[in-house]
């Protein structure tokens, strides 16, 4: 059975015109994907493309005057706010994009300590950052004190000790060096390998063939193709949309070719 | 960093509590007039002078700040307890309370204050009662919209947003992302009210609205040396006036420190 289940869904965000018009301008259009315990799906896409308006709309985050029609399902239930609310965390997590998502005010490890649902959470916190690398002293800081990689690893730790049963990553890999990035997709693959459900939020696309298991490709808010990772190789000759194939051949370590007509 | 702000609170916290330590030291003999002793400039036995009447300046200035300080601390508590549940009822209740308290809080910004001090002093019937009254309603405003503002912010903050969507109480909201932020601004907007409460506190006594005249208070003082500084008595202005400056800066200067030393985002281990 599928742990997360969209259906149709349709993201415009309302406005008015100088002349009191009301204009609405569709932001995603009419996007159906799954996603399966123990799955990782990634969702690759330029910026723009609503990829983390989707990762929101799932979480409820939107703003108000942000229209959704569509159905979202989790775990078969139908996902509405309240029920988001009373999942509490401890089924679903999110890794967000940007470190305004800690408590500028709060000690990292506290807050790290906070999300932990099973377990002692003093030492599930210091488990989990030696997972990542992270210097024990760092729980004592503030937000402020860490570094942009450092307080990336903190979102990625408090995903990580949730115990959550679908994980919403937000672009977790920008600004780790190399070897962190490849630790927290090592990491996406031992809790996908114990059950969890990945919805990984990337605009890297090698990453993304390299841990998941199917890859959503998503351009101006249209789904263009789902494709199983394996079809991220070589020329890329196993991709059936011609945008997801230039997006692949577009990479230097491909061909580095420029597509004209797709990108503006 | 955080050394030289813990010296400056130690310090100015000291400032203030010598003039209240002499004021119940000194005995009250002093205030009372020696008539063989008038117009005594500064000496070791009279080390503010006396004034026209032969009363001792030092006993009636600590005791007069002695007054000042205890009117100010009723005055701001109460106008921060004002500005604290104003501030929140705005930020919380919706749109309507937050319209009538932000036009309130534009009202009473919008009159000069000394006005409106000596307007609510007058209703109240003048005095003790009178001062401590006006003091308290119209302190309020500029903190009250500072809380406003600050929980307004935190509102939308993304780290409340997600917390609020991933089933946390509002409680804990409140208690563990909200409290954290505005406690400092709190404490601080309060000490900060001092200064002013004081120094309006004289302003009032001193155009005549506030305390009676037999009460040692540092704005009876300074109105009353007003007749005499022609004739060349000036510490009869100087020293009290000198005092209630410094117990103002001491005041200021306490709570600036203590902002920044319990501003995490600012303090340096």
């Amino acid at each position: 059975m599928h742990l997360l289940d969209i259906h149709q869904l349709s993201i415009a965000f309302e406005s008015y015109d100088f002349r009191m018009r009301k204009r609405t301008m569709p932001v995603i259009r009419e996007l159906s994907l799954s996603v399966q315990a123990g799955e990782i799906l990634a969702i690759v896409g330029a910026s723009g493309s609503g990829k983390s308006l989707l990762a929101h709309s799932i979480l409820g985050l939107l703003p108000e005057h942000a229209a959704i029609s569509g159905k979202l399902t989790f775990d078969g239930q139908p996902l509405t706010d309240k029920r988001m609310r009373q999942l509490r965390g401890n089924q679903i997590a999110l890794i967000p994009q940007s470190v305004q998502y800690l408590n500028p005010l709060m000690r990292v490890g506290q807050q790290v300590e906070e999300a932990v649902r099973i377990g002692n959470p003093k030492l599930e916190r210091q488990k989990v950052f030696e997972r990542f690398r992270l210097p024990q002293a760092a729980a004592a800081m503030y937000p402020y004190q860490l570094s942009g990689g450092m307080a990336r690893r903190v979102l990625v730790c408090i995903a990580a000790v949730s115990g959550a049963k679908l994980i919403i990553a937000d672009e977790p890999t920008p600004g780790l060096d190399e070897q962190v990035a490849q630790d927290t997709l090592l990491v996406f693959q031992q809790m996908a390998d114990q059950g969890t459900a990945i919805l990984f939020i990337t605009h890297d696309s090698t990453a993304a063939a390299q841990i998941a298991d199917r890859v959503a490709v998503l351009h101006s808010g249209e789904l263009m193709e789902i494709a199983p990772a394996s079809s991220f190789t070589g020329e890329g000759a196993a991709l059936v949309h011609p945008y997801t194939r230039a997006l692949w051949q577009a990479l230097p370590q491909n061909q580095f070719i420029h597509v004209k007509g797709w990108q503006s | 960093m955080k050394r030289s702000y813990l010296l400056t609170i130690i310090s100015a916290s000291v400032l203030l509590v010598v003039p209240l330590l002499l004021a119940a030291l000194l005995s009250s003999k002093g205030l009372l007039s020696q008539l063989d002793a008038r117009n005594l400039s500064p000496s070791w036995n009279h080390l503010f002078g006396t004034d026209w009447l032969g009363r001792d300046m030092l006993t009636r200035t600590m005791k007069g700040l002695a007054l000042s300080i205890g009117v100010g601390t009723a005055a701001s508590i109460s106008s921060a307890i004002i500005a604290c549940i104003l501030g929140l009822i705005a930020a919380t209740l919706g749109k309507t309370a937050d319209r009538i308290i932000t036009w309130l809080i534009d009202c009473f910004l919008s009159v000069p204050h000394l006005v409106l001090l000596i307007l609510i002093a007058f209703a109240a019937g003048g005095g003790m009662k009178g001062v401590i009254l006006a003091l308290a309603l119209t302190h309020w405003p500029s903190l009250a919209r500072l809380l406003r503002a600050e929980i307004l912010a935190l509102k939308v903050a993304p780290y409340v947003i997600i917390s609020k969507q991933l089933g946390k109480s509002s409680w804990w909201i409140a208690t563990r992302h909200m409290l954290p932020h505005l406690l400092p601004q709190f404490i601080v907007g309060a000490l900060l009210m001092f200064p002013h409460a004081i120094l309006h506190e004289a302003a009032l006594t001193f155009l005549g609205m506030g305390l009676s005249p037999h009460q040692p208070a540092i704005g009876i003082i300074l109105s009353e040396s007003m007749k005499y500084i022609s004739a060349g008595m000036w510490w009869l202005a100087v020293f009290p006036g000198l005092c209630l400056f410094i117990v103002v800066r001491a005041f200021d200067m306490l709570a600036r420190s203590l902002y920044s030393i319990i501003d995490p985002s600012r303090a340096r281990q």
